[in-house]
């Protein structure tokens, strides 16, 4: 029982970074204003909200697969001592 | 909108299934379509592929549905529903008889994806928890295309062991079915065109598929095969596209794609099964344990044998468990896309 309970941690801090990246996609998609800058700097502020948003999508990806990694081998090690 | 047929087809598709089902399992046993339950203690030999058997009845009710839809959009997502369904269905089928190989199977269920991008049918505004809806026009498409792949090769993963697959579709199309009271219908943003898709697809395909549960829990009379855990999981994507729940459903879904996420990555890609020469884990005596062999792929069931080893039934109600909290997360996920609405 112990050990799925970390399988729900796992799953909740999951949730509750998916809602994190929901917050900055958030932040980032709001509009900016095209006088401010030259057009090439738009385009580079659009691309750089589209980089960031992919490194977070990309971090929490990776964060999963090794929580996921580190509670296998932290369990089976367990089992066996 | 909701006429007396709405309620009726759940009805309908569930003693069809029931029916159905003692003569699909006589069928498949007498032309040898069955294989061993390897995790119990006298191996016993399971008839397989009875995904079939709900799965046509569940086509046939769609047609119906989308004969009798009240709108002509909803006329449109069912019709496309059906095409789809009926597609998976016949790549589920080649691949219980004939087999495909595990690069081939997602790229065909890319491929039947492609009628939603083509017709665009659908609305490309997602309603995100913390932002409200967004615009995503182009690259909403461009996502449509793994609406089918991605949750039916989820579900195909998980088909682990009895009930496993179909208790879980249970559990999450029933969420779906719940969120369409939570989330407010505006008639802007979220249509009553997408909520009566919602409940219809959702509601029949629970129905036909707590048919099939009673013959496939533990211990199971029959398997579903890759006929009924790839239909299940493209009905999920469906629901999710056409019934606009897409982070509802990305939510309920956590543990699947959590299971094949890690199979996949820790594989370093698609493997055939006969590719994969260390097994996740061993079955002595009826007790499952998890495999030491860092080489061997990491899933679900391993995960939650690796502290100590279980039985099946077990292993089946803690999966049930995981699944269930799964969906009360998303269902969170819905009343907090609710405030959004509601603040607009």
């Amino acid at each position: 029982m112990k050990y799925s309970l970390s399988i729900y941690g796992i799953l909740t801090i999951i949730w509750l970074i998916l809602l994190a990246l929901c917050g900055l996609i958030g932040i980032l998609i709001v509009p900016i204003d095209s006088q401010m800058f030259t057009n090439l700097m738009s385009y580079l502020i659009s691309i750089s909200k589209v980089l960031i948003s992919s490194i977070a999508i990309i971090a929490w990806l990776l964060f999963w697969y090794k929580s996921m990694n580190y509670i296998l081998s932290y369990e089976l090690s367990k089992n066996s001592s | 909108m909701y006429s007396l047929f709405f309620y009726i087809t759940p009805l309908i598709g569930f003693i069809l299934t029931l029916i159905i089902m003692p003569y699909l399992i006589r069928y498949m046993n007498s032309i040898n379509k069955n294989g061993p339950d390897v995790f119990k203690i006298d191996t016993p030999i399971i008839p397989e592929s009875g995904g079939i058997g709900f799965m046509i009845i569940f086509i046939f009710l769609l047609i119906i549905g989308t004969i009798a839809s009240p709108t002509i959009v909803v006329q449109q997502r069912l019709l496309m529903t059906t095409i789809i369904i009926t597609l998976v269905t016949i790549i589920g089928l080649i691949d219980d008889f004939k087999g495909l190989s595990a690069k081939i199977k997602p790229l065909l269920l890319i491929i039947i994806a492609l009628p939603i991008l083509i017709f665009q049918i659908g609305t490309p505004k997602p309603v995100l928890p913390l932002i409200g809806p967004t615009q995503l026009t182009i690259f909403y498409w461009f996502l449509a295309l793994f609406v089918i792949a991605i949750p039916a090769n989820a579900s195909n993963m998980l088909d682990v062991m009895n009930g496993v697959m179909s208790g879980s579709g249970i559990m999450i199309l029933l969420t779906a079915f719940i969120t369409s009271f939570i989330i407010p219908i505006d008639g802007r943003i979220i249509t009553d065109d997408s909520i009566y898709y919602l409940r219809f697809v959702s509601l029949t395909m629970i129905s036909v598929l707590t048919a099939f549960w009673l013959f496939n829990r533990y211990p199971a009379k029959i398997f579903a095969g890759d006929t009924g855990s790839l239909g299940v999981g493209a009905t999920i994507g469906l629901v999710a596209i056409f019934g606009q729940i897409e982070f509802v459903m990305v939510v309920a879904l956590l543990l699947h794609i959590m299971n094949s996420f890690s199979i996949i990555s820790s594989l370093k890609g698609l493997r055939e099964r006969k590719e994969i020469h260390d097994r996740p884990v061993s079955v002595k005596d009826g007790i499952i344990t998890a495999s030491k062999n860092p080489a061997a792929p990491i899933t679900l069931v391993r995960l939650l044998v690796a502290s100590s080893s279980k039985t099946e039934k077990t292993v089946i109600n803690q999966i049930y468990s995981l699944v269930a909290y799964c969906c009360i997360l998303a269902i969170l996920s819905a009343f907090l896309i609710r405030q959004e609405l509601i603040q607009l």
